[in-house]
């Protein structure tokens, strides 16, 4: 085959007018649209994975991620070696008389008891010590508070006493924990000394008054996260399906001009994101309360601007590496760092080295666009995101299309 | 002679050595897609070392608006005692001072206007409340945060810290309880990151091999290759075991990528690994090649196949307890967790970590080599070698 008769028909037909040429263009591009419709369409399974992909991904990450915020109960384990101070006729124990009620008394939103106190004891059957941390972690405990002989007596008559805490630091219940005894104690040791807190911190969360759940923050970020996926992922597995097929050479002996079949190509990706965002949308409505106030007309833009980089990043990554497990190893090096470092599920601004590389990733302009456009309703901030998005997207698209070549593989 | 079973089982696996052998051929003459299948789990790690395992120092932003002032213009002595507390204490605050014309905006709209998303604001009056002797009234800052981003908290929470601290100081309170914090036996010599890498190597495993075989074996129906080999003496399990065995041997590559970044990168403790690690990535391996079998049988439409193996290995991701604790979910998710494979998996390679947990590792790596098993068979009985 010579460069000749390879050379792809970029060339307006003679004799048509630039609208004539047009028509022909957009024909060309709608006759491949419907062929990618009737395909899936004629497919039940596509259909169903189709439609069933977003409505997983909104139900179980939501659910997740939203579920953090709903009420737990955590337990706590104490062994008490504590022997009490003798007054008179009573025993005091301070851990039994003062600071236990208070962190039973503790409720969590439900109205439940937060904390349940799960004693360890002292000595096994055997007369020997136990070890209160081995207890902990046969027990699949996370926080152990040891109590040490003397404990009340010490506390009465020779100050500081010291309080074991014995927690598993990758567990986030343990924090949680170690948090609350830390501030009961602080305000037991503010109580003994006749003194009330002084200095206050009052929080108050920007968006109080919209009532905005957690949820709704993290819908844009999965709406984006799922249209990221698909237009990646399938356009990688299209053009490695076309070009086993050979279909590319076949298009060649065609009118089919390469930017009309990106063009088509990228235009079924927005249908497909459009339909997948409708379906994330009304699963956000019923699952999670997501307000109708979130849909605005600057979402379509957006996500034209997501599927231009995507579908682009998907061109490029067939360009580079031309087997299936090739592509995809590509496709997961460039789709899995985007969903961490992108802000989608969680906030990684705190860390310097990660927040530089998240600036450098597309995925990033795109949910801060559609955050902004849907929930905190920052117009000024949903343009400029949209415009480095878009910008993104162009880029990507041009060096797709450069990289995709019609020619047969030598 | 030799008997028939032994000559067939001779052949057999002849046939699989070289199914095998060219599987991994291919692979390994194309470096661009070697170095790329190499540096994923290379990248997965680093970028969970520093998200989740604590391998960086974090940083936040905290602007702050301090109104209280003397007759002078300048801040009071107690709101710059407030100030350089933060700046001494929480090295990983940077401190920006703002102003805002509380006039005509509030701190609320301030915030959303300019994009900031944690403020500190000091109200007037604030060192006339801490000076004044009535019990009833409270000297307060206000910290105004945006809730999407988590790091708001943490910087609420280090504030409150502070703050307790300076209240402590003013009030001259007698620590009669002190706190003494340790962690449990096992763990005193681990940090972070070494409970990560497991978990991590598994998930890197599940998401590449599910994923990779789908793929291989679309492209593979696409291009008529099984449909070759259909009429080849290869059977199709031996062409199932051997995709399952380079797949394991990728697995086994992989972990070692991983563990040798996590070691150079962040000091993970080789210490950590467990000779019984092996069977769970082997299994491990076996289920998602099965289940990738089942999806390619079931599934023919090269796009529904991506969305579906997506469908399964994403949340499993997320489900299987190796980057958020399941503890923190809610009942029925953990259920869920359950129905998929890398909740064993990983659970089994958490039980290895720690000798006082590894009794708990049978039924784990019990369960996970039934999946493998189960999954292998199911996937090589229901596939077909048929022309799509």
């Amino acid at each position: 085959m010579t460069s000749k008769d390879t050379k792809e028909p970029n060339d307006e037909i003679e004799g048509i007018s630039f609208w004539g040429n047009l028509t022909l263009s957009l024909q060309r591009i709608v006759i491949n649209i419907d062929a990618n419709a009737r395909k899936i369409l004629r497919s039940p399974s596509a259909i169903f994975f189709t439609v069933l992909y977003p409505v997983v991904f909104i139900l179980i990450l939501g659910s997740i991620f939203s579920g953090m915020e709903e009420p737990f109960t955590l337990e706590l384990y104490v062994q008490n070696n504590d022997d009490g101070l003798v007054v008179g006729s009573e025993t005091i124990h301070a851990w039994n008389d003062s600071l236990e009620p208070v962190i039973t008394g503790l409720n969590n939103s439900a109205g439940e008891q937060f904390i349940q106190i799960r004693s360890v004891p002292a000595e096994d059957k055997k007369g020997q010590a136990i070890d209160a941390g081995k207890y902990l972690e046969q027990e699949d405990g996370y926080l152990c508070v040891v109590i040490p002989q003397n404990f009340t007596l010490k506390a009465y008559t020779n100050p500081p006493v010291n309080l074991t805490i014995i927690l598993v630091e990758d567990s986030q219940f343990a924090q949680i924990l170690n948090q609350i005894l830390l501030k009961v104690i602080y305000n037991y040791n503010l109580e003994l000394s006749g003194d009330t807190e002084k200095l206050e911190v009052i929080s108050q969360d920007i968006f109080s008054g919209r009532e905005i759940s957690y949820a709704e923050y993290l819908i844009p970020g999965m709406i984006a996260v799922t249209f990221m996926n698909n237009a990646l992922f399938v356009t990688i597995s299209r053009y490695i399906d076309y070009r086993i097929a050979n279909f590319f050479t076949k298009l060649l002996s065609s009118p089919m001009k390469k930017s009309d079949f990106v063009i088509s190509e990228m235009l079924w990706q927005f249908i497909l994101a459009i339909i997948a965002f409708f379906i994330s949308f009304f699963t956000g409505v019923l699952a999670f309360n997501l307000s109708w106030n979130a849909l605005h007309w600057m979402i379509f833009p957006i996500m034209l601007a997501g599927i231009m980089t995507f579908t682009g990043l998907g061109m490029i990554a067939t360009g580079i590496v031309k087997t299936p497990n090739g592509a995809t190893a590509v496709g997961n090096i460039l789709s899995f760092p985007m969903i961490f470092l992108s802000g989608a599920f969680f906030d990684i601004s705190g860390i310097p080295v990660l927040s530089i590389i998240s600036k450098c990733l597309p995925l990033t302009y795109i949910i801060d666009a559609l955050r902004a456009s849907m929930i905190s309703k920052n117009f000024s901030t949903a343009w400029l995101n949209m415009g480095v998005s878009l910008a993104f997207g162009i880029v990507f698209m041009v060096i797709g299309i450069l990289l995709t070549k019609w020619t047969e593989e030598k | 002679m030799p008997p028939k079973i032994l000559e067939d089982t001779y052949y057999s696996l002849r046939r699989l050595w070289a199914e095998y052998q060219s599987i991994a051929i291919s692979r390994f003459r194309n470096r661009i897609v070697l170095f790329f299948m190499l540096f994923y789990p290379a990248l997965f790690i680093i970028i969970f070392g520093f998200v989740f395992g604590g391998a960086a120092q974090q940083e936040f932003q905290l602007y702050y608006f301090n109104a209280d002032l003397q007759a002078n213009g300048q801040p009071t002595a107690s709101s710059e005692l407030l100030l350089s507390h933060i700046e001494t204490n929480l090295t990983q605050i940077n401190l920006k001072e703002v102003e805002i014309n509380l006039t005509r905006t509030s701190p609320v709209e301030w915030m959303q206007n300019q994009e900031v998303r944690a403020l500190l604001t000091i109200p007037n009056g604030w060192e006339e409340n801490i000076t004044n002797p009535s019990p009833t009234i409270q000297a307060q800052v206000f910290y105004y945060y945006d809730p999407a981003y988590t790091s708001t908290i943490t910087v609420l929470e280090l504030l409150e810290k502070t703050v307790q601290e300076m209240n402590s100081e003013l009030l001259d309170v007698t620590q009669i309880i002190q706190t003494n914090t340790i962690t449990t036996p096992s763990r005193q010599d681990l940090s972070m990151i070494d409970f990560y890498v497991p978990g991590v190597t598994m998930i890197t495993i599940s998401t590449s091999g599910l994923i990779s075989f789908v793929n291989y074996l679309n492209s593979e129906k696409r291009s008529g290759q099984l449909y070759k080999k259909s009429s080849s003496p290869l059977r199709k399990w031996e062409w199932s075991l051997a995709k399952i065995f380079w797949d394991v041997t990728f697995g086994l590559i992989t972990s070692f990528v991983t563990i040798i970044t996590a070691t150079l990168l962040f000091g993970f403790k080789i210490s950590m690994l467990h000779p019984l690690m092996l069977p769970l990535i082997f299994f491990g391996c076996m289920t998602f090649s099965g289940i990738g079998l089942i999806f390619g049988r079931l599934i023919t439409n090269p796009d529904a196949v991506n969305a579906a193996s997506m469908i399964f290995s994403f949340p499993q991701m997320f489900l299987a307890g190796a980057l958020f604790p399941l503890e923190m979910m809610p009942n029925f998710i953990q259920i869920l967790a359950k129905f998929f494979p890398l909740y064993y998996i990983t659970e089994g390679m958490r039980d290895l970590m720690l000798p006082s947990t590894y009794h708990q590792v049978w039924p784990n790596l019990g369960i996970t080599i039934a999946m493998g098993v189960g999954f292998f068979v199911l996937g090589v009985l229901i596939s077909d070698w048929k022309k799509e």
